[in-house]
C-alpha cells in the first residue's frame, strides 16, 4: 500500500466531489462517484473513481438527474455507456485533492476534454503547443 | 520596492475594476430620479463587498483553491449544481449587458450603431481571451477606468452646495409623488450593481492562478480595502453627476449617453473625452472579467483544467465554455431588447444570485480544515452575519419588488 | 417611460396617462435642451451630440406613438388628446431637426432648431402638473 493513500477513508467528508489534479497539476475532474467492492471479511473497499454525468446524475437523483442521464446515454457513442473509471491504481496521493500520476489526457475522464481539444479549440490558431 | 509598485497598481486595477456598466446605468438613473437619497445602497454594497471580497482572498490563498471549487465541496453536488445554474444565468446576462456597454460607448464616439460593434467587441474579448497575457491587461483597464474619476472633478467644477448634498445623502427621503416600493426596488438594484457575484469568482480563481502566499495577504487586503473604496467613491461621484445635472432637469435615464451628460456640460469636450474613455475601459474590463468567470465557475464545478495562464490546448473545456458563452452573449445583444433593460435586469438578478456565493464563502472562511489558524475572527463573523440577513433580505425582496413596481417604472 | 398604452376606461385614467407621457416628453426634451447647450457652448464633439439627440428623437417618437393609440373614453377626453398629441408631435419634430443637423455638422441649423424647446418645455410642463 501507499503510504500518501490512506488505508482507510470516510468516502462522504474525504473523497466525494473532490478535485482530481494529474501529475502536471492540471485538473483532470472531480471525484463524481466511487466504484467499490468487497474483500474476503464482507468490507468494502474502493477500486476506482468515476466520472462525468453518467456517474454525478445517479447521485443528483430525482427527475433532473434521471433526465441528466438519459442524455448522456443518448449522447454517449457506446450502446451500453459506463461512466469514466479512473483506477485506483494512478492514485498517487490524497489530500485536499486527489493527485494521480498520470497526465490527464491519459485517462478516460478527459474524453470529452480530449474531443473538445481535437476538434475545436486545438483547430483554432494560436491555442497553444502544435497538433500532435 | 517591487512590492510596493504591486501593491499600488493592485490598488489602482482595483478602483477601476471597480466600475461597471452596473454603476453607469443604476447609479445615473438613480442619482436622477431620487438625487443623493440612494447614496446608502453604495455604501452599505461596498461594505459587504469588503468583507466578503477579503474572505474570499483569503481562502483562496490558504486553501490554494478558488471559491467555486470549495462550494461544491462544502455543499455538496445538489446544491451546488442550483448554485451554478444561478450564478451562470446571471453572471452571462451580465457579460451581455458589458459587451452592449462596449460597444454603446464606441456608438457615443462614433454615432455608429452599436449593433456593428458588438460582433467586433465580443471578438476582441475573445482574443483578448485566447491570447494574451491578461493580467497585464487587467491592470491596464482598471488604470483607464480611473478616468472616470472625471465625474468626481464634474462635479467639483459645479461647485455645489456641499452641505445640502451631505443632508441628502445623510436624510435619505422619497420625493414627493414616487412610491417607497419603487425606492426600495431601485436601492435594491444601486446595491446589487455595486457587488456583482462574477466579482468574488474572478478575484478568488486569480488569487489561486497566481499562487498567493501568506505574504499576499498583505497585497490582497490593501487591494481591497483601498481599492473598492476609492471605486465606490467613483461610483458616488456619477450619482451625484446625475442629481446635480439631470434630476433638476426632470430627465428620465433611458440611455447610456445622458450619463455623460454631466461631464460634457462641466468640462467640456476633453471632459468627455476622457469620460468615454472609461466607459469604454470599465465595460471592457468587466467584459473580461465576466467571460473568464462563466469559464471559472462552470470549469470549477465539473473539475475541468482552467486558468487564463495557461494555453488554451492545456484547458480546452475551459476556453469552449468562453467561446460558446461569448458567442450567445453577443447574440443576445444583437437582439433588439434594450441594452438598459438587460443592465437593469443582471443587476437586479445579481441581488437575488448573491446569497448563493455570499453563504458558503463565510462557511468556508469559518472552516479550519481549510483556513488553518486563519479563520474569521469575531468581528468579522459578526459583520459577516449582518451582511449576510442584508444579501438575503434584498435577494428575498427583489423580484417581490420587481413585479410590483413594473421593474421600476 | 414610455410603456403605459393600451385603453383607458376613465376621464382619469385617461388624464394619468397624459401626464406620464408628458413627463417621458418632457424628459426627452430637457436631454435635448442640454445637447443643445453643449453645442452653444461648444463642449462637445458632434458624434456624441448626435448619439444623444437620435436617443432622444427615439424617447419620444415611442412617447408620441404610445398616446396617440390609446383609446380615449370619451368626447370629454378628445380635447386633451388633439391638444398634447399636437405638443408631442411638434417635440418629436424639433428633436428630428437637432438630430438632422448635428449628423450635418449644421451648428446654427441645430441652434435655430433648438430655440423651439423653452416653449415645448413649459407646454410639458403644464401636461405633467395635470390634476388626477
Amino acid at each position: 500500500m501507499n503510504a500518501d493513500v490512506p488505508d482507510v477513508i470516510d468516502v462522504g467528508l474525504r473523497f466525494l466531489d473532490r478535485q482530481i489534479i494529474d501529475c502536471n497539476d492540471r485538473e483532470v475532474a472531480k471525484v463524481d462517484d466511487l466504484e467499490a467492492a468487497f474483500d474476503g471479511e464482507g468490507r468494502p473497499y474502493v477500486i476506482a473513481i468515476m466520472c462525468g454525468p453518467g456517474a454525478w446524475a445517479p447521485r443528483l437523483g430525482g427527475r433532473p438527474g434521471r433526465w441528466i442521464l438519459a442524455i448522456w446515454r443518448r449522447l454517449h457513442p457506446a450502446v451500453e455507456p459506463e461512466p469514466a473509471r479512473i483506477p485506483m491504481n494512478v492514485v498517487a496521493k490524497i489530500d485536499s485533492a486527489v493527485r494521480l500520476s498520470v497526465p490527464r489526457t491519459s485517462t478516460a475522464a478527459a474524453t470529452l476534454d480530449r474531443w473538445v481539444d481535437h476538434h475545436v479549440i486545438g483547430r483554432i490558431p494560436g491555442a497553444g503547443n502544435e497538433h500532435v | 520596492m517591487k512590492k510596493l509598485l504591486e501593491v499600488f497598481l493592485g490598488v489602482l486595477t482595483a478602483i477601476g475594476g471597480f466600475v461597471d456598466i452596473g454603476e453607469l446605468v443604476a447609479n445615473t438613473e438613480a442619482g436622477a430620479r431620487y438625487g443623493l437619497a440612494l447614496i446608502w445602497p453604495v455604501l452599505l454594497g461596498l461594505v459587504v463587498v469588503l468583507l466578503y471580497a477579503e474572505m474570499a482572498g483569503r481562502i483562496a490563498t490558504l486553501s490554494e483553491r478558488p471559491v467555486f471549487d470549495l462550494v461544491r465541496e462544502r455543499l455538496g453536488e445538489r446544491a451546488a449544481l442550483i448554485n451554478l445554474i444561478g450564478s451562470v444565468a446571471v453572471n452571462f446576462l451580465t457579460m451581455t449587458a458589458e459587451i452592449a456597454g462596449v460597444a454603446l460607448s464606441i456608438q457615443l464616439a462614433t454615432d455608429v450603431s452599436y449593433f456593428l460593434w458588438i460582433p467586433l467587441v465580443a471578438f476582441g474579448v475573445w482574443m483578448i481571451i485566447w491570447k494574451v497575457k491578461f493580467s497585464i491587461l487587467e491592470n491596464v483597464f482598471g488604470i483607464l477606468g480611473l478616468t472616470l474619476f472625471a465625474f468626481a472633478v464634474a462635479v467639483w467644477q459645479m461647485h455645489p452646495d456641499w452641505h445640502s448634498l451631505f443632508s441628502q445623502a445623510t436624510h435619505p427621503t422619497v420625493p414627493h409623488g414616487e412610491g417607497h416600493p419603487t425606492y426600495l426596488y431601485w436601492a435594491i438594484a444601486v446595491f446589487g450593481g455595486t457587488i456583482m457575484p462574477y466579482e468574488l469568482f474572478f478575484f478568488s480563481s486569480g488569487a489561486v492562478e497566481e499562487r498567493w502566499t501568506r505574504k499576499d495577504l498583505f497585497i490582497n487586503r490593501a487591494n481591497v480595502y483601498l481599492g473598492f473604496p476609492l471605486g465606490a467613491a467613483a461610483a458616488i461621484s456619477i450619482m451625484t453627476a446625475a442629481a446635480l445635472v439631470l434630476k433638476p432637469a426632470n430627465i428620465q435615464v433611458n440611455h447610456l449617453d445622458q450619463a455623460a451628460l454631466p461631464v460634457g456640460l462641466a468640462l467640456g469636450k476633453v471632459g468627455l473625452a476622457v469620460v468615454l474613455v472609461g466607459f469604454f475601459a470599465a465595460t471592457f474590463g468587466a467584459s473580461l472579467e465576466t467571460a473568464l468567470s462563466n469559464g471559472y465557475v462552470i470549469s470549477q464545478f465539473f473539475g475541468w483544467s482552467w486558468g487564463k495562464l495557461v494555453s488554451p490546448r492545456e484547458a480546452p473545456l475551459f476556453h469552449a465554455v468562453m467561446l460558446v458563452t461569448i458567442i450567445l452573449a453577443a447574440g443576445l445583444g444583437l437582439s433588439t431588447i434594450d441594452p438598459i433593460k438587460i443592465t437593469e435586469y443582471s443587476i437586479v438578478f445579481s441581488a437575488v444570485a448573491l446569497p448563493l456565493t455570499y453563504v458558503p464563502v463565510l462557511i468556508i472562511a469559518n472552516d479550519p480544515n481549510y483556513m488553518g489558524d486563519k479563520t474569521n475572527s469575531r468581528m468579522t463573523n459578526a459583520l459577516g452575519m449582518i451582511s449576510l440577513v442584508v444579501v438575503v433580505v434584498a435577494a428575498t425582496a427583489a423580484i417581490p419588488l420587481m413585479i410590483a413596481t413594473k421593474a421600476g417604472a | 417611460m414610455a410603456g403605459c398604452a393600451g385603453s383607458a376606461r376613465t376621464a382619469t385614467d385617461y388624464r394619468l396617462k397624459a401626464r406620464n407621457s408628458a413627463k417621458a416628453a418632457l424628459s426627452a426634451v430637457e436631454t435635448s435642451t442640454l445637447a443643445a447647450r453643449l453645442v452653444r457652448e461648444r463642449r462637445a464633439f458632434s458624434t456624441y451630440v448626435s448619439v444623444v439627440l437620435d436617443s432622444a428623437e427615439r424617447d419620444v417618437t415611442a412617447v408620441e406613438s404610445t398616446f396617440s393609440s390609446i383609446q380615449p373614453p370619451g368626447k370629454s377626453s378628445d380635447q386633451l388628446r388633439s391638444a398634447l398629441g399636437n405638443v408631442l408631435n411638434d417635440a418629436a419634430d424639433t428633436i428630428s431637426s437637432m438630430r438632422i443637423a448635428s449628423r450635418r455638422d449644421a451648428r446654427h441649423d441645430l441652434l435655430a432648431a433648438a430655440d423651439k424647446l423653452p416653449k415645448l418645455q413649459s407646454d410639458l410642463q403644464h401636461y405633467s402638473d395635470l390634476p388626477a
